[in-house]
């Protein structure tokens, strides 16, 4: 089965789910707080329109039987794609444990490793400066603390 | 002081005016090299808005747009591949002028078509934006709604190949932006007893994801290529690499009917500048008596191109400002930055905040002339960013994108919901999903449902004004006539498409 259609049917199971449990859900708690009477459109009216669009446009795109092909297939490359992304991920994890400074160069050397970054001097500058550079420039002309490693 | 002379006060400051200079040079720089678009220069450059004053932010923010058009023109004629989407009519002509060791000239060209075209959509701008918000200051609840819904489809339909994949997108962009409690009641809506999520989805995470991260991790299949495009401007000869009057004449027709034609696209919401620069070129195609030469490296070819897509800039913003609806993605993120920094864009700007309206106009303005200086004197030093390699540019990038999600709120969920963002932008391009309905409607629905639920309450529920007015009926009719056309084209996209396929099964 084509991605798109993949996609679209993955759209149509979230649609249901969140109009068949969340939006009643919503009006359930709008209930509970007795709020909304002097409005003849409360809080669900919304949603449930926004819901059954990505339902029916979800069922337009299973439909359709003429594929508008993509640059790329889907599966492509997605492997290195998969792993930059957990990259990410474990960078967003520890962020907030380890401070952004060991996370963001322990997510440089990460990357330069997997991709094999050939000119390793180039990849030294960049794991030693970036990190402080992004830091300092938020910290000192934004003034916005990025967060702190705990034994620093 | 009155408004304009505030405005043009501002530029005087040091830090405005090198905020500009610092934004057209970065501008050309990102829009120069492939994978870095203009949503993304504008999309990293947002979370640092925040902290400015707003002239500067707005400066920033334009003078990346304004200058990372042309940018994208320098990759699209000396290596093939466009820096940006919208410069990729440019390389029809600009890459084969490159072979003939005209790149020079080709990028001369483009700059002078890209000149032309942005100063023609700003005095669009500046005549056609008043007018057009003086006319919607007479609307209501009930005409904003229509209005806002009116967007809602017309972004979905015109901006993709496939009508069902753009309407699914700007749905989507709907539901996202109904996390949050509700406008009119404060009720908790999908917040899973999250009190970070009580304000709903911040839109820096989200664009950031959407257009940076997704980006980047579609490099990332490709292994981040470590080889660079080889180009050389040093042989060229420079008495063929001049402008003469010849070429100014042959390219003056072509230049003033693309600009026309990139504002009008940019007029309308969510088509943007890819569309205009391939129409344009199609038109100047289609104009020249002498054809034979499109193709193989014509001027007219590289000017209408560049001068559509940079025609556009200025256009965006006439539905942005005088409607608050915004013209294509870049408009819709100046449009979130502008409420960020407390301004409401919408016919009521040009009462409430001149002073902002008129620093837009001048900053668009001297971001276009500042893009010629520095373009003229910077086509080898711009040319030689083309070498950096991607293993190096992208996961720094990446790195500016997990730092840039987090400083919007301070809060670690902004850098989770950049990542989830990040995905659905990578799935999205992947299966040929238009990304930018889903952010400009994720940005009108808030409006949207404040709008429709102080219309309906006014009316005690009945929708009949919304069946009796003609502002409404029109809206209606325009969409129902853009869907009709949108259908009838799908269906002859299918009918084409099938002989081929059963021809591949034969």
């Amino acid at each position: 089965m084509a991605a798109d259609r993949v996609l679209a049917l993955v759209l149509l199971a979230g649609a249901a789910v969140y109009l068949g449990i969340l939006v009643p859900e919503v009006g359930r708690a709008q209930t509970a707080l007795g709020t909304g009477d002097f409005y003849t459109v409360g809080p669900t009216a919304l949603p449930t329109f926004a819901g059954a669009m990505v339902a029916i446009f979800s069922i337009a795109v299973l439909a359709q039987g003429r594929r508008t092909v993509p640059a790329a297939s889907f599966g492509e490359g997605l492997f290195g794609g998969a792993v930059f992304a957990l990259l990410v991920a474990v960078t967003a994890i520890l962020m907030p444990r380890i401070g952004f400074l060991p996370a963001a160069t322990g997510f440089l050397v990460a990357v330069f490793l997997v991709y094999r970054a050939t000119r390793w001097w180039i990849a030294l500058i960049l794991v030693l400066a970036l990190p402080i550079l992004i830091d300092q420039v938020l910290r000192k002309v934004f003034l916005i603390p990025l967060p702190q490693a705990p034994f620093f | 002081m009155d408004p304009f002379t505030l405005a043009l006060g501002g530029f005087t400051e040091p830090a405005v005016f090198l905020t500009l200079l610092l934004s057209v040079a970065v501008g050309l720089v990102i829009g120069a090299i492939p994978g870095l678009s203009v949503n993304i220069a504008v999309a990293l450059a947002v979370p640092l808005t925040i902290f400015m004053p707003t002239d500067q932010a707005l400066v920033l923010l334009i003078g990346l747009y304004g200058s990372g058009i042309f940018g994208g023109s320098v990759s699209a004629i000396l290596l093939n591949a466009p820096g940006t989407p919208a410069s990729a009519a440019t390389i029809f002509d600009g890459f084969p002028m490159a072979q003939q060791g005209l790149a020079t000239k080709a990028l001369r060209i483009s700059l002078i078509g890209s000149l032309f075209g942005a100063t023609f959509s700003v005095i669009l701008l500046v005549m056609v934006a008043p007018e057009l918000a003086s006319f919607a200051l007479s609307f209501g609840p009930v005409e904003i709604a229509s209005l806002l819904l009116f967007t809602f489809f017309v972004i979905g339909i015109l901006s993709g190949a496939s009508l069902a994949k753009g309407l699914l997108s700007a749905a989507v962009g709907m539901v996202l932006a109904t996390i949050g409690s509700d406008p009119m009641l404060g009720t908790p809506r999908f917040t899973f007893g999250q009190t970070s999520l009580m304000d709903g989805l911040t839109y820096v995470p989200l664009l950031v994801g959407l257009f940076a991260l997704a980006e980047i991790l579609e490099e990332a299949t490709r292994g981040f290529r470590q080889a660079v495009g080889k180009f050389n401007l040093d042989g060229e000869d420079r008495a063929r690499n001049r402008i003469t009057g010849k070429d100014l004449k042959l390219i003056a027709f072509p230049v003033v009917r693309a600009s026309a034609i990139g504002s009008s696209i940019g007029i309308l919401p969510g088509i943007g500048a890819t569309i205009a620069s391939f129409l344009a070129y199609g038109d100047a195609k289609r104009a020249a008596r002498d054809k034979s030469q499109f193709g193989k490296g014509d001027v007219r070819g590289v000017a209408a191109s560049e001068s559509a897509n940079n025609a556009v800039v200025g256009a965006t913003f006439i539905p942005t400002l005088a409607l608050g609806i915004p013209g294509d993605a870049v408009t819709a993120i100046l449009l979130g930055a502008l409420v960020l920094q407390g301004v409401t864009p919408g016919p009521l700007i040009f009462i409430t905040n001149p002073q902002v309206v008129y620093t837009i106009y001048l900053a668009l303005l001297f971001a276009t002339m500042l893009m010629a200086v520095l373009g003229f004197m910077a086509i080898r030093p711009l040319a030689m960013t083309l070498r950096i390699p991607k293993i190096y540019l992208m996961p720094s990038v990446a790195l500016i994108c997990i730092a840039g999600a987090y400083v919007a709120r301070n809060n670690i969920i902004d850098v989770w919901v950049m990542f989830g963002a990040g995905i659905m932008g990578f799935v999205f391009n992947r299966t040929g999903v238009p990304v930018a309905p889903l952010l400009i409607t994720f940005i009108i629905t808030r409006p949207f449902e404040e709008a429709l639920r102080q219309a309906l309450t006014r009316s005690e529920g009945s929708f009949e004004p919304f069946f009796t007015n003609p502002v409404t009926l029109t809206l209606a009719a325009i969409v129902a006539a853009a869907f009709a056309l949108a259908f009838w084209r799908d269906l002859k996209g299918r009918a084409a498409a099938r002989p081929d396929k059963e021809q591949e099964n034969g």
